[in-house]
């Protein structure tokens, strides 16, 4: 396997991310104007997982499967952490504009166009 | 059953798949859950030369891992895109294909990038990975994340902007 699997992995993320919609403006949109529950509940529920499976290496299983002791370095608290996260979430609805207000509110849904039929 | 699979999946599912991504980066790998550092990796291997000394003594072949995973990212969502998708997920706005779209998506991505390292991480790295390990730094850069989308939604709908 040797490096492929991060990438592997890396691939992994990015489908469930995409098959999530999480990357879609429409969901971020709808969060911050608390218009839909969803992304509260995907990131609800991730952090639900992950902080069980944390919970469950550190107790149980705090090595790699390759036998290498694991490292769950802790995140310093800044300056930067407030401040830079500010700007970091002004990022993605900076780009809605006006013409929004003209066009489609919502993403599109399925019945929106013909689903090719699966055999 | 099969038909779900290329519909958009519901929370419930993408989820805890993507909080398992957690569990497996660390038991497969033994890294932390992160995207935004490779910000930082990636300068540090386009400027080996630079004047800061924060990327020129910056080791980036040590973290390179990160940069598969972000390739892979890439990858994972191309292949979701084309092969498990009944219709495109909507991403942009159609307001975002124009130039002054355009160029308020490179200020957006610049907000982002800047915001992202300065406070060592992003979505990922804080609010998946670092809440997943219940760190207090990584509660404090969520709640700032959210509390600049609830900014930027608040002057969106004082200014009519992207409103109902």
């Amino acid at each position: 396997m040797g490096r492929l699997r991060y990438f592997l992995l890396g691939a992994y993320f990015g489908l469930v991310l995409t098959k999530s919609q999480v990357i879609s403006w429409y969901k971020i949109r709808n969060m911050f104007y608390f218009r839909e529950p969803d992304l509260y509940l995907i990131i609800g529920s991730a952090v639900l997982v992950g902080a069980v499976s944390v919970r469950l290496i550190k107790r149980f299983h705090p090595r790699t499967f390759q036998g290498e002791p694991l490292a769950i370095p802790g995140k310093q608290l800044t300056r930067g952490t407030v401040l830079g996260g500010f700007l970091f979430g002004l990022g993605p609805l900076h780009l809605g504009r006006r013409a929004t207000r003209s066009v489609s509110l919502r993403p599109p849904t399925a019945s929106d166009r013909v689903i090719p039929q699966i055999a | 059953m099969l038909q779900r699979l290329f519909q958009p999946w519901p929370w419930y599912v993408s989820g805890p798949l993507i909080g398992l991504t957690v569990p497996l980066l660390l038991l497969f790998g033994g890294r932390n859950l992160g995207v935004s550092s490779s910000f930082r990796h990636i300068c540090a291997a386009l400027l080996p030369k630079s004047p800061l000394a924060e990327l020129r003594s910056y080791d980036w072949r040590k973290e390179s891992w990160n940069l598969l995973f972000v390739l892979g990212l890439a990858a994972g969502a191309f292949l979701a895109t084309r092969f498990l998708s009944s219709y495109p997920a909507p991403l942009l706005p159609p307001s975002a294909h124009t130039v002054t779209g355009a160029l308020r998506l490179l200020g957006g991505g610049i907000l982002i990038g800047f915001g992202t390292r300065w406070a060592s991480g992003c979505t990922s790295g804080h609010s998946i990975m670092g809440l997943s390990n219940l760190q207090l730094a990584s509660l404090v850069a969520t709640l700032s994340f959210f509390a600049g989308g609830l900014t930027a939604a608040l002057i969106h709908w004082l200014l009519g902007m992207g409103g109902r």
